[in-house]
């Protein structure tokens, strides 16, 4: 039970410490160290799109975590995992993920949406790092055109002796740009307190975090929010809460997600309006809420203060769904970060 | 010297008294009345800073339907708080008091001062009553620095001598791993700046200040305080002597502090502020979460915040905690990152109320630090 809990905690470690290294790594790539280069900018899960040439999807829409634009002729493309399956054989998908980035990707901050010069970096925590390194020469021994020439592994790691910071470094590869690569290869350090400062607010990227993470969001945050103007149940002891998934996607959003960095067009949104609809409907079935009637979205939230901790309380509702037969939320993954607690 | 009650039909004369000086045609005529009364042992004249969205008075205004308040005056913000006190053998309380404003300071009315004229028992049920209000109406909750800052600053700006004369403090008992505290009293004729090196010495917690008011001719200090006054934490204020010198000087001064540190919370939470994070950061001098020692004492604690939820997202080896303030539902994401950094963001909703309580239980109960935005320059 113990151990279940500590694995539910530490995926909702990973996804916040995922966000921050992102978030970290994109400001280290448009930042110069005193303000944002000239023409830079970044996106998380900008909607890009694949060449006529591509090896895996041609003229396809991906959606990298991190689009970071250093200038007009220089960007970087960057895919992090936020935990990788014990099973190493699975891992082959995110080579041709890679492969697939390693394009001539459209959708940059220039006039004709393309970039003369990208590289494409696997973010991935260093405990993990080398075994990926060897499968990627593994891959290019026995057939070259399976990794892109521009592909490279940056490794990263959170630190903390005098100050809190996550550190950076090119494992694999040869970044085109030495502005960048060479710092990468001798390492760099990029404080999370600037990355905090920079970019208080942002909670998600475009991956689907941990349930109990954004349940944990909803009941802290969300709910308490709306509560004060609902009405109070005196028999139950609750206050009535009506909200629909879409009301609370759109605030999301616009508070933590894809709503409090820079738009366009082929900005992703996230967190997404089917994770928080999950969310609602995990609720329901933890009897903290009503199902919408039918033909209607409304859910009827039974909002009550929580003693326990908010975490501890849904994680523990989680391990007890999955005693009784229903299926895990997926943290059988090994996951990215060791454990530090 | 002031007079002491001798007996209890004094005692009833005096109250009858105080009944008919609150009783007064306006707010004017009130004021100059309590400036004028000489009031006897074991009376004080008390006040307590409040501030609320409206002004105070509005919102005592609408308790006096509860039935346990009533409004004395029709022309006046006077009212009289009635209820029974004790266990098996009930007494009848009757607190008469006022809510008066401070133009200067808050021109709006967002703060304003609850006066009267009473002993402790009854100040502490009115207290209490005013404490049921929260968070409609919040207390001026002093930091240890604002509280000794007001002391030095009176100081400078009345014609009087200010000195501290004695102090109240919450210090930490020497015993391993213990959060455990003793009260200390203290009386100094020492300067403001030595008592203060003493308590940053000891690791006190001063609680509340005496401040004795010195008329001053010329360099020259009489020997007799025109007033005496004790200003805790808490925004309250006791004064023995010139009710109008520590109304201007003293409350004035709290309800200009408060003033100012409720503009600062204002507006914060993400809803109000269109979604734009405006953090607070509380910055310690001195490195102070290196140690993970200290990461987890102060997790530990948030996680015995009163009246909250929380949600540890991680405790060590730097601390996310989030902290829902259960009287109003403001939300708050508290980050402690080495070394020396407290980040307070601001959730959905967050309340100027919700902000000065988490703080100063912060200030309290872990350590006292300065506020600041929150951003690289911090």
């Amino acid at each position: 039970m113990e151990a279940d809990i500590t694995s539910i905690r530490n995926g909702v470690e990973d996804y916040t410490q995922t966000v921050q290294a992102i978030l970290g790594f994109a400001a280290f790539v448009v930042h110069d160290g005193a303000a944002q280069r000239r023409g830079a900018a970044f996106g998380l899960g900008r909607r890009m799109t694949t060449s006529e040439q591509n090896a895996i999807a041609a003229v396809a829409t991906v959606t990298p975590d991190l689009v970071a634009q250093v200038s007009a002729t220089y960007g970087v493309v960057a895919e992090a995992k936020k935990s990788l399956p014990a099973d190493e054989s699975h891992w082959h998908r995110y080579v041709e993920q890679l492969r697939k980035y390693d394009d001539a990707l459209l959708g940059w901050w220039t006039s004709d949406e393309s970039i003369p010069r990208a590289d494409v970096v696997l973010l991935i925590h260093h405990s993990r790092s080398r075994a990926f390194k060897r499968l990627l020469e593994q891959a290019r021994a026995s057939d070259p055109a399976s990794v892109g020439l521009n592909t490279c592994i940056v490794e990263f790691i959170h630190s903390a002796e005098t100050a809190s910071y996550y550190s950076f470094r090119l494992e694999y590869g040869q970044m085109t740009e030495a502005l960048v690569g060479d710092r990468l290869t001798d390492g760099v350090s990029v404080p999370m307190d600037r990355v905090l400062a920079s970019y208080p607010n942002i909670k998600y990227y475009d991956s689907e975090p941990p349930l109990e993470l954004l349940l944990t969001s909803l009941w802290s945050d969300v709910l308490p929010s709306l509560a004060g103007s609902s009405e109070y149940d005196e028999d139950l002891h609750v206050h009535k809460v009506h909200v629909t998934a879409a009301a609370i996607t759109d605030e999301l959003q616009r508070a933590y997600g894809s709503g409090a960095l820079a738009r366009d067009p082929r900005s992703a949104e996230f967190p997404r309006q089917v994770w928080v609809r999950r969310a609602l409907e995990r609720l329901v079935e933890y009897g903290l809420a009503s199902a919408p009637p039918k033909g209607s979205d409304v859910f009827e939230v039974h909002f009550r203060h929580f003693r326990k901790d908010i975490l501890q309380r849904f994680a523990e509702l989680a391990l007890k769904r999955k005693s009784s037969g229903k299926q895990p939320s997926g943290y059988e993954e090994t996951p990215l970060f060791p454990v530090t607690t | 010297m002031r007079r002491q009650i001798s007996s209890s039909s004094e005692d009833r004369q005096f109250r009858q008294y105080i009944l008919a000086l609150f009783d007064a045609p306006d707010r004017q005529s009130l004021f100059e009345a309590l400036s004028r009364l000489d009031v006897p042992r074991p009376y004080y004249a008390r006040m307590k800073v409040v501030f609320s969205e409206q002004p105070p008075v509005d919102v005592v205004d609408r308790m006096v339907g509860s039935g346990r308040l009533q409004r004395l005056s029709k022309t006046s913000p006077v009212f009289l708080h009635k209820t029974g006190v004790g266990g098996d053998v009930r007494r009848r309380v009757q607190v008469p008091f006022a809510v008066l404003p401070f133009a200067d300071v808050s021109p709006d009315g967002a703060v304003q001062a609850i006066v009267s004229v009473c002993k402790a028992d009854e100040w502490q049920v009115l207290r209490r009553c005013i404490r049921s209000a929260y968070p409609k109406l919040v207390p001026i909750l002093l930091s240890q620095a604002e509280l000794m800052g007001a002391a030095k600053r009176l100081g400078e700006l009345t014609s009087h001598s200010v000195q501290v004369r004695c102090l109240s403090a919450k210090e930490r008992i020497a015993v391993p791993k213990s959060r455990a505290r003793k009260t200390v009293r203290e009386w100094t004729d020492e300067e403001l700046d030595k008592v203060l090196m003493t308590v940053q010495d000891r690791h006190q917690l001063i609680t509340s200040i005496d401040l004795e008011f010195f008329p001053r001719t010329a360099e020259q200090l009489h020997v007799v305080p025109s007033a005496v006054c004790r200003v805790r934490r808490s925004g309250e204020i006791e004064v023995d002597g010139s009710f109008a010198l520590a109304f201007s000087t003293v409350a004035n001064d709290v309800a200009a502090v408060g003033q100012k540190k409720l503009a600062f919370y204002a507006g914060r939470g993400l809803r109000q502020a269109d979604y734009k994070p405006r953090p607070i950061a509380v910055t310690y001098a001195q490195p102070v979460f290196e140690d993970t020692a200290v990461v987890r004492g102060l997790v530990s604690l948030l996680t015995k915040y009163p009246h909250s939820m929380h949600a540890v997202i991680h405790g060590n080896p730097y601390a996310h905690v989030s902290v829902t303030d259960a009287h109003d539902f403001s939300s708050f994401e508290v980050w402690a990152i080495p070394p020396s950094k407290l980040a307070i963001l601001p959730g959905l909703q967050a309340s100027s109320a919700a902000f000065e309580r988490l703080v100063d239980f912060v200030f309290e109960r872990f350590r006292e630090g300065a506020l600041t935005e929150y951003n690289h320059g911090s």
